[in-house]
């Protein structure tokens, strides 16, 4: 058989996989090997003799699970409610308060958890309800939640900065610090977004009536302790060049696990919540890694097909502009983001899509915020929309389209930072061009 | 208790095992930090041992990922389909992965022998770390996993039989 039929058939198989609703790792692994069998013959299953063990026992992988585990920790610990009830004092009165609480509090707790996912329910758990009884519409508040949740992307430490470090070979400790100043600026622009549509439309935040005196502002502030040592701990010694991401991610999580036993402490946590904060880390974590041994085998068998060849091949006859052939190649990543997970996409794209980046003379770290930018989108557009989903789950009574429906403000504001971003590679590059080599 | 309880219990163990080796991942990296800066004698094998505490919370973490539903799947296509036509596709889908794992559990396990028969570590330095003792753990693993696929497909039977009574 032909070997660009066996690409397509193979491609098909993964489609109607993920469609039939298996796992995109398993999806992926089975294709892969299907692809692999049609084009090596049966002999090609041995590729499983020492894949999956070689793809989770890379070295630089480990970061991710300490970044989770150091989240989850933070999480159960209290760290986060204490972010929100710290962040909704010192916000204040200004219109839309609690919703640019939210921001400012998932902006301080991304500082201290590495996954969105986790942030966004985390985040939604305790803000959601308190918008609700302030009288916001539910569609108005999930889709604060729901992009509030991706400043965990951009702002340091980065779980999916981190990964894209690891499948380029870019520096991680650059690529975590470039991501601080893009957050910020999303976390403006959201805000000024929650401010702007309040104006417009002030019944969608209801009757915020609650005051606090300076007094209670500035009690409120030790509350923001713990979210700054750990940035402090984590990124300062990255930065610094003292830690390693995943020492910074060890001593991080043992820094969490400190304010864990505080909570206990304080009776602002469980044995219980603790115990099941690290199953969902292991639940995470293998999640993650079974979508590497996935993609792993997927990309074997379109490497070995050699599409990646093919597709340089193409571009370089195209004669494109290095501009035309960026905007083309950030095109190509909304299609993706309706159908994959943001790692998937990561995973299957970068390998062919990194190199033509880097011949074309752009930098590869502010690549990289661009790329975390652009699978953002995707985890707030449909059918895939992860962080919808994680916020229909929190708010039972909203439907899915209405979830998606709240997220429009928002995902134009997302679309305007990222455009901001591309034409100003300086506000990525600015810090991580200080760090010490 | 049916069986697919005792199936979750028994498969508590390896969960809590892999708990287990994530804190065992955090102090062994943070113990290696500590002797790099204060003792100038950074740990023999953190670096080994930390990727093989990897595989160890990703193979024995993956079935219980899959029986809670922790494996991140695409439901847009799925949740529009006729309630008729989800057991079929939960069959056939149900059996592809019990091939898929059954050829995962069976190459793993082939090269855990062979790394036993060899006494496969790491490297000279390492010699005391057991190679082959992971690479039986991810066969392992993938074992159990292969067990839940079978399970579910099992139940996707079981819901077709009783569906075609009523």
């Amino acid at each position: 058989m032909d070997t660009a039929v066996i690409v397509i058939l193979g491609c098909v198989l993964l489609l109607v996989l993920l469609l039939c609703k298996v796992p995109v790792a398993f999806s992926m692994g089975i294709a892969g090997l299907v692809g692999i069998i049609m084009l090596q013959g049966f002999s090609g299953i041995s590729i499983l003799l020492s894949e999956p063990f070689d793809k989770v026992t890379i070295f630089s992988l480990s970061v991710i699970g300490m970044f989770v585990l150091m989240g989850q920790l933070a999480f159960v610990s209290g760290v986060s409610s204490d972010a929100y009830d710290a962040s909704r004092k010192l916000v204040g009165r200004v219109p839309g308060a609690l919703g640019i609480a939210t921001i400012v509090a998932c902006a301080s707790f991304g500082a201290a958890c590495g996954s969105s996912m986790a942030e966004t329910a985390a985040m939604g758990k305790v803000s959601i309800p308190e918008m609700r009884k302030a009288g916001y519409d539910k569609k108005f508040a999930s889709g604060i939640v729901a992009s509030a949740g991706l400043l965990a992307w951009l702002i340091p430490p980065s779980v999916e900065l981190a990964i894209f470090g690891i499948i380029t070979e870019q520096s991680i400790g650059k690529l975590l610090v470039a991501g601080f100043i893009p957050g910020i600026l999303t976390a403006v622009v959201l805000s000024s977004v929650i401010i702007l549509v309040t104006k417009i439309k002030p019944e969608l935040v209801g009757r915020e009536t609650a005051q606090y005196t300076l007094r209670e502002r500035l009690s409120a502030l030790p509350k923001l302790v713990p979210v700054i040592i750990l940035f402090i701990v984590v990124m300062g010694g990255i930065y610094a060049g003292i830690f390693t991401p995943t020492e910074a991610g060890a001593v991080g999580a043992l820094a969490a696990c400190v304010f864990v036993v505080i909570g206990l402490t304080k009776r602002q946590t469980t044995w219980k919540a603790i115990t099941g904060g690290m199953i969902e880390t292991v639940e995470m974590i293998t999640m993650m890694f079974m979508i590497f041994v996935g993609a792993g085998l997927f990309s074997f068998f379109i490497a070995y097909a050699g599409l990646p060849q093919l597709i340089e091949g193409i571009i370089v006859a195209s004669n494109m502009s290095p501009a035309m052939l960026l905007f083309f190649i950030c095109l190509l990543y909304i299609p993706l983001g309706m159908f994959l997970e943001p790692m998937s996409i990561q995973l299957l794209t970068l390998p062919i899509v990194f190199p033509i980046i880097i011949g074309l003379g752009f930098d590869g770290i502010w690549f990289g915020i661009i790329i975390c930018k652009l699978i953002e989108l995707s985890m707030l557009t449909p059918p895939v929309g992860l962080h919808i989903y994680v916020v229909k789950s929190i708010v039972p009574d909203m439907s899915l389209e209405e979830a998606f429906s709240g997220i429009t403000p928002f995902l134009l504001a997302e679309i305007g930072t990222l455009l901001i971003l591309i034409l100003f590679p300086q506000i990525s590059l600015w810090l991580p061009g200080l760090m010490m080599e | 208790m049916n069986e697919q309880s005792i199936w979750h219990r028994i498969l508590r163990l390896p969960l809590y095992l892999a708990v287990a080796a994530l804190i065992m991942m955090m102090l062994l990296t943070c113990a290696d930090v500590v002797g790099r800066y204060l003792l100038n004698q950074p740990v023999m094998g953190a670096f080994q041992g930390t990727q093989y505490l990897q595989a160890t919370i990703v193979f024995l973490g993956a079935a219980w990922t899959q029986v809670k539903g922790g494996h991140v799947k695409v439901e847009v296509l799925y949740s529009r389909l006729p309630a008729s036509a989800k057991p079929w596709i939960d069959l056939v889908m149900a059996f592809l992965l019990i091939a898929f794992g059954v050829v995962l559990t069976w190459k793993t396990g082939q090269q855990a022998l062979y790394a036993y028969g060899i006494k496969e570590f790491p490297d000279i330095t390492t010699k005391f770390i057991p190679v082959w003792l992971f690479r039986f753990i991810v066969s392992f693993g993938s074992l159990m996993l292969t067990i839940e696929f079978i399970m579910e497909f099992v139940d996707s039977l079981k819901s077709l039989i009783l569906g075609r009574k009523q």
